[in-house]
């Protein structure tokens, strides 16, 4: 099972003054909501990291939330918000790209009086913008939004889009129809994904929370578990329900399929579409670019691949322990062994690449090691 | 960073106000541990010189040891026959302004009338020590931290000893004195080292000291290499060496200092811990206390100690705070460790967050918060013959 993500939560501080829709009206919402707080809800429910998303249209709010993310390391990403009307709109787009975990944009369209502000020419260079840095274009919308989406869709078949809460349907006794055939039309776009996130609180008054368990379907029906990304909402989930009882719900939702589809839902597919890093480091670090060995973080097993950079694999050959040495490339007998970006003695004995390399087959050019047992001489 | 120190008449501040039990040598260790044992007290420290031959070195290393700014007050316990000149070190003492006495053992009575003199003495000088303590107080700028590595294995050198390397650059920064040795573990750095000298002078010392090493412990035989390090994935002195030598951070290096020469003016120092002259006694330093012991005779007040393999050791004067490279060892030994730079091995932080630990608990330890190694009792002390000139005049700046 790949790690558990909650690809939608918020965390805010009133004090910082630039939600807007944030007010004292929300009693449980209007008031400092940090990382511990979130933390100690995923830990309860076994959820490995979370994408922080943007509650503010302020770029400053971005900041706030990546200096958050930098800190933390289960805070795997951010999607946060761009003034989409800046005359220099697609040079920002490039520096937030560049800056660790931030990972799409979500300007706040539900809130939008004009439904057709986002097809707008000027506002296409930033969604432009967003598809050549690979970040991610998060829909936040009410269903008259959706066949505004579909055009966008069209439009930017580069860009990876996700509906966040499934475009909010009112959810009563029976699902709207044409809310799940727009569902249908909005998934027939592979650049297209949907957050399984936020239902609880599309409720009406007095309806069966299992409701939820039938747009659910539709999701699942409409994007398959390949574009279906589970997440929460929490905070705002509280005004409706708890942490722990939407992961139960959507638990049942997906008793279904297979563990593979349950584990895309919950992580992986989150992980793939916001191209989240991995918060595990290479079990193998390269400590200079002019090493020929890397250092085991942790034990590794023959038989283990793993990257070091974007292009560099390294094929374990041989069990190492945590804080030996793997060859990088094949070494020769006499080679220099260089870590550091220095010698640190000659092989004496060829390794192939993502062999072990120690007293077996090195020696120091200066001086003997030694181990209880035996002496490996320096000349 | 302010805490409250103890004011010597030298102008020195402690972080501890010890009374040191020192033995002068090994006939009478068991009458000074019976002593300190039988105090029952954390503040009380057994201290000594175990060989019964003159030896310059070993008398101004005690010198140095029991006016360290930690100590305020000393008990000397002399057979009586050996040579060691403890009027030397009494008198020496007792112009520093600290209660000292002797027991001679021969005079006293024997080993029992020995013990009971020297209970009582120590605790009317622990009295007097502790009604004679001037608490005042004392900046990051004032102290004196050292540090070395031991039971080094593959991950010391990737984020125990560069972490501690940033927080020297932080404590050099803030206007402390930071010192790191082992210069027999850092042949082949001389170069790069030599590089951060303050001064010509001072870079030639730096590559006479490691030049020096050289000799001496390719004389020896053996390096500063054991199996522990092999069993964690070192594989030669070198690998070791480029490892340890990064405990030393980025600071320019201002001075080069011999065991017992205490630095006039803050900033990094190299100790130079091989004697000088023809290989005379053995190993430099045998065991990883005789170094720290050599830190504190330059005026250390504790001393930042890296392990991957898992030491437990602490010290007699002055606290040991450890920090592990490994995460695994940290798990195994928690009880041992005060500092996990292993967690960044796992993505749980990085060199500065580790580095901000480290100088955080310095200063919480510098105002009287117990180490691991301090709290369960380490005061380990290990002194042995060596022989060295005095540095020259150019190794060393002048305070301003």
């Amino acid at each position: 099972m790949s790690p558990i993500i909650d690809a939608h939560v918020h965390l805010w501080d009133p004090a910082r003054g630039d939600y807007g829709w944030l007010t004292p009206a929300l009693p449980g919402l209007y008031r400092r909501i940090d990382e511990q707080e979130l933390h100690a809800e995923l830990t309860r429910a076994g959820v490995d990291g979370a994408v922080l998303v943007q509650a503010a249209p302020t770029e400053a709010e971005s900041d706030y939330l990546l200096s958050i993310a930098a800190r933390t390391p289960w805070v795997r990403g951010v999607v946060g918000w761009v003034d989409f009307d800046a005359s220099d709109v697609e040079h920002r787009i490039a520096q937030r790209a560049g800056q660790a975990k931030f990972v799409g944009v979500r300007p706040m369209l539900q809130d939008l009086d004009d439904a057709d502000w986002i097809l707008d020419p000027g506002r296409g260079r930033a969604l432009g913008a967003l598809a050549s840095h690979g970040l991610v274009f998060d829909a936040l919308i009410k269903p008259v939004h959706m066949t505004r989406i579909e055009q966008i869709a069209r439009r930017h078949p580069d860009l990876a889009i996700v509906i966040d809460h499934a475009a909010k349907p009112a959810i009563g006794n029976e699902v709207s129809r044409p809310w799940r055939e727009s569902m249908r039309a909005l998934a027939s776009y592979p650049n297209v994904a949907c957050k399984l996130s936020g239902l609880l609180t599309e409720l009406s008054p007095g309806a069966d929370p299992t409701r939820v368990l039938d747009c659910i379907d539709v999701i699942l029906q409409s994007f398959g578990a390949s574009r279906a990304i589970w997440g929460s909402d929490w905070p705002v989930l509280t005004l409706a329900s708890t942490y722990e009882r939407w992961y139960a719900l959507t638990q049942r939702a997906l008793s279904s399929l297979s563990e593979r589809d349950r584990s895309a839902v919950m992580g992986a597919n989150a992980a793939r579409i916001y191209r989240l890093k991995s918060n595990v480091a290479a079990p193998a670090i390269l400590l200079h670019p002019d090493d020929n060995v890397l250092v085991c973080s942790r034990a590794v097993r023959a038989g283990e691949r793993f990257n070091i950079s974007e292009n560099e694999t390294v094929h374990v050959l041989q069990d190492t322990e945590l804080g030996h040495k793997l060859a990088r490339r094949a070494l020769s007998v006499g080679e220099k062994v260089i870590k550091y970006g220095a010698s640190i003695g000659s092989m004496t004995a060829a390794v192939a690449a993502g062999g072990w390399i120690h007293l077996h087959n090195m020696k120091s050019d200066y001086i003997s090691a030694h181990t209880r047992a035996a002496r490996v001489d320096a000349t | 960073m302010s805490f409250q120190g103890y004011l010597r008449k030298d102008g020195r501040k402690g972080i501890r106000n010890v009374v040191a039990v020192a033995y002068l040598v090994e006939c009478a260790h068991h009458v000074a541990r019976r002593i300190v044992e039988r105090c029952d007290d954390a503040d009380v420290h057994l201290i000594g010189f175990p060989g019964c031959y003159p030896n310059e070195y070993a008398l101004r290393m005690m010198k140095a040891l029991a006016t360290h700014p930690n100590v305020g007050a000393v008990l000397l316990v002399s057979l009586g026959c050996e040579s060691f000149n403890r009027e030397a070190l009494a008198a020496h003492v007792a112009a520093s302004d600290r209660p000292v006495e002797t027991i001679v053992i021969q005079k006293a009575g024997g080993t029992r009338s020995a013990i009971e003199r020297g209970v009582a003495a120590v605790k009317a000088m622990k009295q007097k020590a502790s009604d004679a303590a001037v608490r005042v107080p004392m900046q990051l700028s004032e102290l004196v931290v050292g540090t070395i590595c031991g039971g080094s294995d593959g991950t010391s050198g990737i984020t125990a000893n560069p972490a501690v390397g940033r927080a020297f650059d932080r404590l050099v920064e803030a206007g402390a004195t930071c010192i790191f040795e082992e210069t027999g573990e850092m042949i082949g750095c001389e170069g790069p080292m030599a590089v951060r000298a303050s001064t010509p002078a001072v870079a030639a010392a730096i590559v006479a000291s490691i030049a020096k090493a050289e000799t001496y412990y390719r004389a020896m035989g053996f390096g500063s290499f054991a199996p522990g390090n092999a069993e964690g994935g070192l594989s030669s002195q070198e690998e070791k060496s480029a490892g340890a030598y990064v405990k030393s951070g980025s600071s320019p290096i201002v001075g080069v200092i011999k065991p017992a020469e205490v630095p006039e003016a803050p900033g990094l120092y190299l100790l130079d811990v091989v004697p000088d002259g023809p290989p005379k006694f053995g190993f430099p330093n045998i065991s990883d206390n005789a170094e720290i012991v050599e830190l504190m005779a330059c005026g250390a007040h504790l001393t930042l100690f890296t392990t991957g393999r898992g030491s437990v050791v602490g010290s007699a004067i002055a606290p040991v705070i450890k920090v592990t490279g490994n995460p695994d060892t940290y798990r195994r030994m928690t009880e041992d460790m005060d500092v996990n730079a292993g967690r960044i091995l796992e993505g749980k932080g990085d060199l500065d967050e580790v580095a901000e630990e480290i100088v955080s608990l310095v200063a919480a330890v510098a105002g009287g918060q117990l180490t691991k190694s301090e709290d369960m009792g380490h005061r380990e002390f290990i002194l042995t013959y060596k022989s060295f000139e005095p540095s020259g005049p150019g190794c060393l700046p002048r305070s301003a």
